[in-house]
This record gives C-alpha cells, sequence and structure tokens, in this order.
C-alpha cells in the first residue's frame, strides 16, 4: 500500500459528502497528492479498491487534471506560468533562464532532487506578471535577479 | 404519449412527444449525420455535426439533443446549416491525418462520407496535426490495445462511443479515456488491455478508422467484398450477422442489427468465431477405413459403402438395428433431412441429440405437463423485469447477448440481478452473486419459497393458493428450515432472508437457468422448485415474467422443433400423433418410440443396434463418461461420423464424411425464443465436403427415395408451411423478425404446488473436490472456437481453476501443474487461481483439445468428484 492510513481514512470520509460515488474521486486524488506529492497507476489502483470504482474512472480522471504531477517530483515544484500576460512580460525567456540555470529540460527534475520546472496556465494573478507558484507559494514580478535570489533561499533551506 | 406536429425540410410531420428532432427525422427518411450520436447509446451532443436551423430560435441546434416541440420549423440542409457544418468538419480535421489511401476504414468510413458530402477543399491551419507517436520510423502510429483490437490515435475524432459503450451497455471496465484536448487519447486502465466478451464491437461503432481488429484489418478493401445474411450459431441467441466475403472466402463477420434479436451488438465469439470455416483442419474428402487405417476416397464409395451396410444390418437386426446421434449445432434443415432419412427411409425412430446426460430422467414428460420446458418469454421481454434471479448459469459466458438485455434492463429500470451459482461467473460485477454449495439448488430455492410464505409475502388472490395447499408445502418441505438450508449450501440465514424478500417485494421477476442446472443430475427437481418460487411469488407468467430454461446447444431448440428425440417428430408431436401433421412421409414412419442416446448405447452394447450415424457431434470428448463411449463406439460394427473436422470420434469411424457449416449452404436456426431464423449461403462448400441435408438427400436417392432438394431453401419451403401455419410461406418471404414457434404446452398454473425432495447424489467419497466444468474465456463448446486464431488470441491454453486457499494448501501457485484424477481417468494442467471460487470446487474451462474433462466423469457417478496432486 502507498497510501497510510490517515490518507484512507480521509478518503473514506468523503463517500457521505456526495450523492454520488464517482463524486470523491477529484477529493481522492487530492488526498494522494498531498501525501505523495504525485500520482501513479498503483495510486489509481488503491483509490478504486478504496472507493469501489472502476480504476479506469479514476486513472482517467486523473489524466485530465494536468496538474497533478504523474511521477515524482523535486522537493520544489516550480511552475512557471506561460500564458498571455506573462508571456509579454518575459515568462518564455524567463523559463529558459530557470531550466538553463537548474540544468534541466522543461518536466524534469535536478540531480540533487531539489527543483522540477514545469509550465503552468494562468495562475490568477497577471497584475504581478510574470508568476510563478513553488509548491504552495506565489513568487511574484519576477526577474533574473529574482529567480536567482529565491533559487539560493531555497537551496539554502535544502 | 402526446402527438405533436412539426415541419421538417417544408415536410409537415407528425411525431410523438419525446423524440428528439433527429429521432423524427430519421424516422421520416431525413439523412442528419452523426458522429457521437448512436441510436444504441446514450446522447452526449459532443460532435455538433448534426447542427440543424430551427424557425425563431437564434442559433443552430443539436438535433440529437433537442427535443421536437410542437410547431417547430426546421431545416436540416439550408446553407446556414451546411456552412456550419462544414465549421464542424474542420474542425474535426484540424487534427485527423487524412490519411485515407492507407486507412482500413476507407469505404466504410462516415468521417469520409460525411467530408465528401459537405467537404471543403482547404485547411485554414498550417500547425503540424496532432500525432500520437507509436513508433518514431513509421507514419502508421498502430498500437495494439488489447489480442484484437489496434488503435491509431491520430485518427480519433473524440467521439467516444467506444468507452461510452464499454462503460454503458457492457457495464466493462477496460477502456477509457485519458488526458485531455487535442490530446485526448482511448486506452485500457494501466496495465491492462481491452479483452472484454464484446470488445470487438467497439471497432464497428468507431466512426474513423481509429480502432480495427487485427482480424480483417489490411486484409481486403470493403468495397470488393460481397455481404450476405447469416446468423450466428455459437450460442442460442442467434444474432444476425454479416458475412463479408472475397473470392469466396470469409472476411468478416459483422452485426447485422436485428433489434427484436440482439440489438445491434455481438460478441466475439460470433465477430471472430467464422474463422473456424476456412480452417486447414477442415475435412477436405469422404474417408474410408481400409486395413485399419481411414483413407480418402469418393463420395460414391461411401455412399455405396453405407448402403450396402445399412441393407445388411437392416435386413439382421430390422430398421431398429440403425440409430442417429446428431449434435446441437446444425441447421433445422439437416434436422428435418436426418429424421426424415431415418424415420421414413429407413424406418428407424432412434435418434437423439441429448448426448450430455448421463442417466435417465423422468422431466422431459413432467415438466412439460408444467409448461416450463419452452418459454414464451422473447429476448426483448428481458429488458422490462425489476428483478433477474439467475440460478446454475455463467450467462455472460453461454448467452452473451442475452445478458447484455439483463444490463439494459438494469439500466432502463433499475432491475436487480441476482445470481445463484455453484462458480463465480463474469455477471457478478452487474449484480448479487451467491455462491452455494454445490447441489443444494433445491433446498436453496425451496427454502427461499418457504421463507416468502412464513413472512405472508404473498398474494393469496393474485396466485390462487389457499391454506390448505401452502400448510401441505410447509409441511412437505419441513426439511428445508433456514437453518437446515444455511448450513448445507453455506450461504448465510440473513442472506437467504434478504434474497426471499427481493424476490417476494419484485413486480416483474424473470427466473433464467443455464448450464449447470441443465447438467444437474436433478435438472427436473431444479426446474420444479423454482415453478413453486415462481407461483408463490405470482411469476409464472403475464408480463415479462416466467421462468426461462436456457440449453447449451446453439440449436438445441431446433433439435426440439424438428424432432431430434426417439419420441418426438417436426414441431415436437409425438410419435403417436403423426396424424396431426399433414405431410407423406410421416404416413410410413412407425408409431414405437425409437432408443434415445442412453438406450441405443446400451442396444450397441448389446449388439442391437449395430449401425449409428453421428452428425455433428463428437460423443468420444463431450459425453460424460469417457471410458464407456470409446468402448460402446469401437463395438459397432459400422459408424458412419459426419463431422467439419476430424474429430476423436471421426477417428474411430468406419467412414468420416466432410460436413459441410453453416456458412456453406443455406438454411435455418431456432434460437431460445423459438424463433426460426433464415440464413444464406455465404460461400461454397469447403473442398468436397457437404451439408448434412445434402448427404442424407443423396442416402435416400441410392436407396431409391427421391427428396428432391437441391438447397437448404428447398428444405425450408416444405417444412416452413409445417411450423408456421403459413401455407405461402417460403425462404424469400420470411420476415425480417423470423418465424415465432411458440412453446408447445404454455405454462400450467393451475397444476398447484409441487411436491419437491432431495436425495443424497451418487457419488465417490474418497475424492475430496467437485468437479465442474464450463467455458473458458471466448470459447464455447469444442472443436469450433478454438480453431479461430483471433478467439485464441484471448485464451488458447485450457487450466485447472482452483480458490488460492485450495491452491495454497496442496502448495500449487498460479501457473504449476496439477493432476486432477480418479478412479475413472486424469488430466494434468496448469492451475489458475479463480476469485470467489468455493474451496472444494475444481473448475475446468472444457474447450480445448489438450485435454478433455469426461475422462474423470462415469455414468454411474451423479456428481463428479476428483483428487488433486501436484505434479
Amino acid at each position: 500500500m502507498i497510501l497510510n492510513d490517515e490518507t484512507v481514512k480521509k478518503i473514506k470520509a468523503t463517500v457521505p459528502i456526495y450523492p454520488q460515488r464517482r463524486s470523491c474521486i477529484l477529493p481522492a486524488l487530492t488526498l494522494a497528492y498531498w501525501q505523495e506529492g504525485h500520482l501513479n497507476d498503483d495510486i489509481y489502483r488503491e483509490i478504486s479498491d478504496i472507493l469501489d470504482l472502476k480504476t479506469v474512472d479514476v486513472a482517467s480522471a486523473a489524466s485530465f487534471y494536468t496538474m497533478f504531477p504523474k511521477a515524482p517530483v523535486g522537493k520544489y515544484y516550480i511552475q512557471v506560468c506561460h500564458n498571455i500576460s506573462c508571456a509579454l512580460l518575459g515568462a518564455d525567456s524567463l523559463i529558459d533562464y530557470l531550466a538553463q540555470k537548474l540544468g534541466v529540460k522543461l518536466g524534469e527534475t535536478t540531480e540533487d532532487g531539489l527543483f522540477t520546472v514545469v509550465t503552468v496556465e494562468c495562475l490568477g494573478s497577471c497584475t504581478t506578471a510574470p508568476v510563478m507558484q513553488i509548491n504552495n507559494d506565489y513568487y511574484e514580478n519576477l526577474t533574473r535577479e529574482k529567480v536567482d535570489q529565491i533559487l539560493e533561499d531555497l537551496r539554502k533551506q535544502g | 404519449m402526446s402527438e405533436i406536429k412539426l415541419t421538417i425540410n417544408g415536410r409537415e410531420i407528425v411525431a410523438t412527444k419525446g423524440m428528439t428532432i433527429l429521432d423524427v427525422a430519421l424516422e421520416n427518411g431525413i439523412d442528419i449525420p452523426t458522429f457521437c450520436w448512436h441510436p444504441k447509446l446514450k446522447t452526449v451532443g459532443a460532435c455538433r455535426i448534426c447542427l440543424v436551423e430551427i424557425e425563431k430560435w437564434p442559433k443552430l441546434q443539436v438535433s440529437c439533443a433537442t427535443d421536437a416541440t410542437d410547431g417547430m420549423v426546421v431545416f436540416t440542409n439550408s446553407d446556414r446549416v451546411v456552412k456550419a457544418r462544414q465549421g464542424v468538419i474542420e474542425f474535426i480535421l484540424l487534427n485527423h491525418p487524412l490519411d485515407c489511401p492507407t486507412c482500413d476504414k476507407g469505404g466504410e468510413c462516415p468521417l469520409q462520407n460525411v467530408v465528401y458530402k459537405y467537404g471543403i477543399d482547404r485547411a485554414r491551419t498550417i500547425e503540424p496535426r496532432q500525432r500520437f507517436i507509436v513508433n518514431e520510423d513509421s507514419t502508421f502510429d498502430d498500437l495494439p490495445i488489447g489480442p484484437e483490437i489496434i488503435r491509431n490515435q491520430n485518427r480519433c475524432i473524440h467521439c467516444f462511443r467506444c468507452t461510452r459503450m464499454v462503460e454503458e451497455v457492457f457495464e466493462e471496465d477496460d477502456l477509457g479515456s485519458y488526458n485531455r484536448g487535442h490530446i485526448t487519447e482511448i486506452l485500457p486502465p494501466p496495465g491492462r488491455e481491452i479483452r472484454n466478451l464484446y470488445s470487438g464491437n467497439v471497432v464497428e461503432y468507431c466512426p474513423v478508422g481509429a480502432l480495427t481488429n487485427r482480424d480483417f484489418r489490411y486484409k481486403v478493401r470493403v468495397w470488393l467484398t460481397e455481404q450476405k445474411k447469416t446468423i450466428c450459431n455459437f450460442c442460442p441467441d442467434g444474432c444476425n450477422l454479416t458475412a463479408w466475403t472475397f473470392r469466396d472466402k470469409i472476411y468478416r463477420t459483422t452485426s447485422r442489427r436485428n433489434d427484436r434479436v440482439d440489438d445491434g451488438f455481438i460478441c466475439d465469439i460470433g465477430r471472430y468465431g467464422y474463422q473456424f470455416v476456412h480452417h486447414p483442419d477442415r475435412l477436405t474428402s469422404p474417408m474410408i477405413r481400409r486395413g485399419g487405417e481411414l483413407v480418402e476416397c469418393t463420395w460414391d464409395e461411401v455412399y455405396d459403402a453405407i448402403i450396402c451396410k445399412l441393407k445388411s444390418i437392416k435386413e439382421k437386426l430390422g430398421p431398429e438395428g440403425v440409430a442417429s446421434l446428431v449434435g446441437e449445432d446444425c441447421s433445422n434443415e439437416d434436422y428435418y433431412v436426418i429424421g426424415k432419412f431415418l424415420r421414413s427411409v429407413v424406418g428407424s425412430n432412434s435418434i437423439d441429440h441429448r448426448l450430455h446426460r448421463k442417466k435417465k430422467l423422468s422431466y422431459g414428460e413432467d415438466l412439460e405437463k408444467l409448461g416450463i420446458v419452452g418459454t414464451n418469454l422473447t429476448i426483448d421481454d428481458l429488458e422490462s423485469p425489476d428483478l433477474f434471479v439467475i440460478v446454475g448459469s455463467d450467462l455472460h459466458s453461454e448467452n452473451p447477448i442475452s445478458a447484455l438485455r439483463l444490463l439494459k434492463a438494469k439500466r432502463n429500470n433499475d432491475a436487480r440481478l441476482v445470481l445463484i451459482n455453484p462458480v463465480p461467473s463474469r455477471l457478478s460485477r452487474s449484480g448479487t452473486e451467491y455462491i452455494h454449495k454445490c447441489n443444494t439448488e433445491v433446498q436453496l430455492i425451496t427454502c427461499l419459497a418457504r421463507i416468502i410464505v412464513r413472512e405472508k409475502l404473498y398474494n393469496a388472490d393474485e396466485t390462487g393458493l389457499d391454506d390448505r395447499q401452502i400448510e401441505k408445502f410447509l409441511n412437505d418441505t419441513d426439511d428445508f428450515t433456514i437453518e437446515n438450508v444455511s448450513d448445507a449450501s453455506g450461504i448465510s440465514k440473513d442472506d437467504l432472508t434478504l434474497l426471499a424478500r427481493q424476490i417476494a417485494e419484485a413486480k416483474r421477476a424473470v427466473f433464467i437457468t443455464g448450464r449447470h442446472v441443465s447438467l444437474h443430475y436433478r435438472r427436473d427437481m431444479v426446474l420444479t422448485a423454482l415453478f413453486n418460487l415462481a407461483l408463490i411469488t405470482n411469476n409464472l407468467r403475464g408480463d415479462p415474467k416466467g421462468i426461462l430454461a436456457l440449453r447449451i446447444g446453439s440449436n438445441n431448440r431446433g433439435c426440439y422443433l424438428f424432432g431430434m428425440r426417439p419420441d418426438r417428430l417436426p414441431i415436437n408431436r409425438r410419435v403417436d400423433e403423426k396424424d396431426s401433421l399433414s405431410s407423406d412421409w410421416l404416413t410410413g414412419v412407425s408409431d414405437r418410440k425409437g432408443a434415445d442416446t442412453i438406450d441405443i448405447l446400451r442396444q450397441i452394447e448389446e449388439s442391437k443396434v449395430e449401425l449409428t450415424f453421428a452428425v455433428g457431434t463428437d460423443p468420444v470428448t463431450s459425453y460424460p463418461d469417457y471410458n464407456y463411449i470409446c468402448s460402446t463406439l469401437t463395438k459397432l460394427d459400422f459408424l458412419v461420423v459426419a463431422d467439419l473436422y476430424l474429430t476423436e470420434t471421426a477417428k474411430i469411424a468406419d467412414v468420416v464424411l466432410p460436413l459441410s457449416s453453416c456458412m456453406e449452404t443455406s438454411g435455418s436456426f431456432c434460437n431460445w425464443e423459438g424463433r426460426v431464423q433464415i440464413f444464406e449461403q455465404v460461400v461454397n462448400p469447403i473442398s468436397l465436403s457437404r451439408p448434412a441435408w445434402q448427404i442424407f438427400t443423396d442416402l435416400a436417392a441410392r436407396l431409391e427415395v427421391e427428396f428432391g432438394y437441391k438447397s437448404g431453401e428447398d428444405v425450408f419451403n416444405e417444412f416452413a408451411p409445417m411450423i408456421s401455419g403459413d401455407t405461402k410461406l417460403n425462404f424469400r418471404t420470411v420476415p425480417e423478425s423470423g418465424i415465432c414457434v411458440p412453446s408447445a404446452t404454455p405454462v400450467n398454473r393451475s397444476a398447484g404446488l409441487q411436491p419437491v425432495s432431495v436425495r443424497a447424489p451418487e457419488l465417490d467419497q474418497k475424492h475430496e473436490y467437485v468437479l465442474i466444468t464450463g467455458n473458458g474465456d471466448h470459447h464455447i463448446g469444442r472443436n469450433r472456437t478454438t480453431r479461430s486464431e483471433s478467439l485464441n488470441r484471448f485464451q488458447s491454453e485450457p487450466y485447472v481453476g482452483l480458490s488460492e486457499r485450495t491452491a495454497n494448501e496442496l502448495a500449487l501457485s498460479d501457473g504449476d501443474l496439477v493432476k486432477v484424477e480418479n478412479d475413472f481417468g486424469k488430466i494434468v494442467c496448469v492451475v489458475k487461481y479463480i476469485d470467489g471460487l468455493r474451496d472444494d470446487v475444481v473448475w475446468i474451462p472444457d474447450n480445448f483439445p489438450e485435454i478433455s474433462a469426461n475422462v474423470l466423469k462415469n455414468r454411474e457417478i451423479e456428481i463428479d468428484m476428483v483428487s488433486l496432486v501436484k505434479v
């Protein structure tokens, strides 16, 4: 079992909330993601067993939501917005810079396991573009210098 | 249902409220293109190709999801509609590869046809099309996603017919859609394949070339093929098929939708089973035994040999020295002519199709009096009950398409499925299954009836049961208390009570029995117990309800209809009622009952029968006593075997006649409803083979009786008036719905509650496991389905199914070899764990040539018991 007792308990607790069992899939996927930091086929099977649903439904719902990583990611999951406002303010070159600086391609994790960089659709913070989200925090009005500083700080924290 | 009037394209049309615009249009022959919409699936309104213009509505609407209303004025072909459809097509084609010249769907592709009709001649985008690359070196992105199904995601237009069908109609879980937007792809769940019994339908329903099957892809272009109407002959459902041929070879069979019967779906066995026709194992020439060896010879030679023997044996022993065993997969025409030959030309009534039976049972007559041998239910009727009680049947593998109707009833009117089985069945995923200890069906069913009576859950007025009858029933069955039965059957008291209440609550219940009851040593009692239960719950007859006792052979009902029994003539008339049938040939037929299988075999032992015809049947592997059938048949002076292949029985025959399959002649089958449906000749007979009706017509001619049949059609035309009561009816005028021959005797409610009893079966106490056989995945019966390459891709090897616990006790793992043995024989085979199997049961799929379970059976032993030894 990948999912621990606490996650299983929380997933089971979603069952009475919804009129349809299938509605529990998204909360269950989120709970599993919070525990594991990513999702995979084994997790889909476990969730479908816990909820007594078809694996195909769980797997296909998970695949629809691109913001669930489907493979292990670094300790700091960097999601850089590449939509219109950020793009106009240089998101593309920022993304290239970030990738180059970390020595990874988009979607890859640094060798030390600290960083994964991906692009993401609009984060809803156009007024402070360009924006990126690292784990649950927003970093706004980015410049190359700011990015350098952020990465350095995070490295220090380890 | 109120009537509405609307105008479509200037034409005034009357329709029923609740219909969509598309329904109305299609019903009135107005063409509207569709991709995602399909009559057999729920509407999703996703593809938007069916847009129509409605007067006073500002925007175009999808006709599949817009209800027709009174006074509506609709245009399906206005300039606005055409332009909009062209726009939709442009969107659909954004990522569709336009690889039509190398696409296997070409020529029968709904997308190709719609583009052809509404075509746009240029693309406005320059971006490359989305590719789902499977192999970098190839432009064919073909990905096998199951044993038969190959997916090319590039061509998919996201109509989701396939995934919706798998989920809604089949209630399976082996296909889904992943990701979203233009990168959405169709795949089985992680680590699995699409391999459900209905998987082939996704190919047929795919409106583009995204899903194709190995069987047919790139073999022939569809426009070169000829299509013939045929009927599936693997189970008694009788699905309508189209056979696609090119240069006298069948390339595929597809559903020829008949809503009364198959509802537009066929199972994979029907779809890929046809491959047995062209299998190299087919017999190519008649054979005769010379010097101990079977050698090829001409038809004249075999006919002469048979006639010579026939005459001498008839002289020596009288006509009863000749008998015939027939298989249950032949056509009605074959049965009719075999019966006519044996009864009127030879003069023997010793003819039987019931080869799976060990002992004589009294049931035939008794059950016939109760009226539950045949049925007056139709497949259609299975859509409306609110409860199905399935007893001793893996309906999913025995009658796959009837099983879909149960799921439809579940979908449409929340019908409940309850299964009472000795071994787990596939349908359990859609209902509640109770696995009981073997051979406790009678106690179980009677106990349920008792619970209903004791809890006063029955309606005395409706059922016509008075207190005296009820009291007698309770007294007679006082052994079957809930405590006793719960102990005996292994089903908890709570479950029994729950089950009884569910049955009592149902408004319309149908009780379905199948293979395990059919082969039960006390089938009569199981069905009598069900009769009582149905009587008490007022489910004997009326709106779709009643008892449906399904049998194994595909044309079993045809055997009944055409008198393949020693005491029956066509339309199931007794031999002493022959005067009620007006047919010349019947006048000379003996009034005396002939011998049934058991008697024929005994008479062979006693040398009272010396010549036996075995037509389309392989008793050596199917009769439930291998040693006895072998020793008996070899005692025969002359064994004539007519079959498709050199079966085990053919190997010991004196002459072997190559039989043509139903694809090589015209004729008819009778499905379990009693519906006689005709099929056309699809290809010419393979090599020198001949259909059975022709063989017996030829033999009669050599005895100077001219039957005069030139084709299966001629035979059909002779018996058609007899079965339909319509003297004008012939092969050419049979309606699409076939001819429905109702059950001979209606259900006899007034018979009242019947006595039931149980007795301990005769069994061998030395062995601890009960042997139960059934069908493997994608196989039915022996000989034919295992000669289909496609079906063998699903399962090609036999196994011994054990519960994980039993296997562990014997230190056996999945895949280990185990010896299954008893005093009569042994089988060595690999072990497979079966979820939910009882610990005292050994389950063997009895379809494969490597093993035949009848070596473990003995006709004296009612319950086959075996021991297991690790090899």
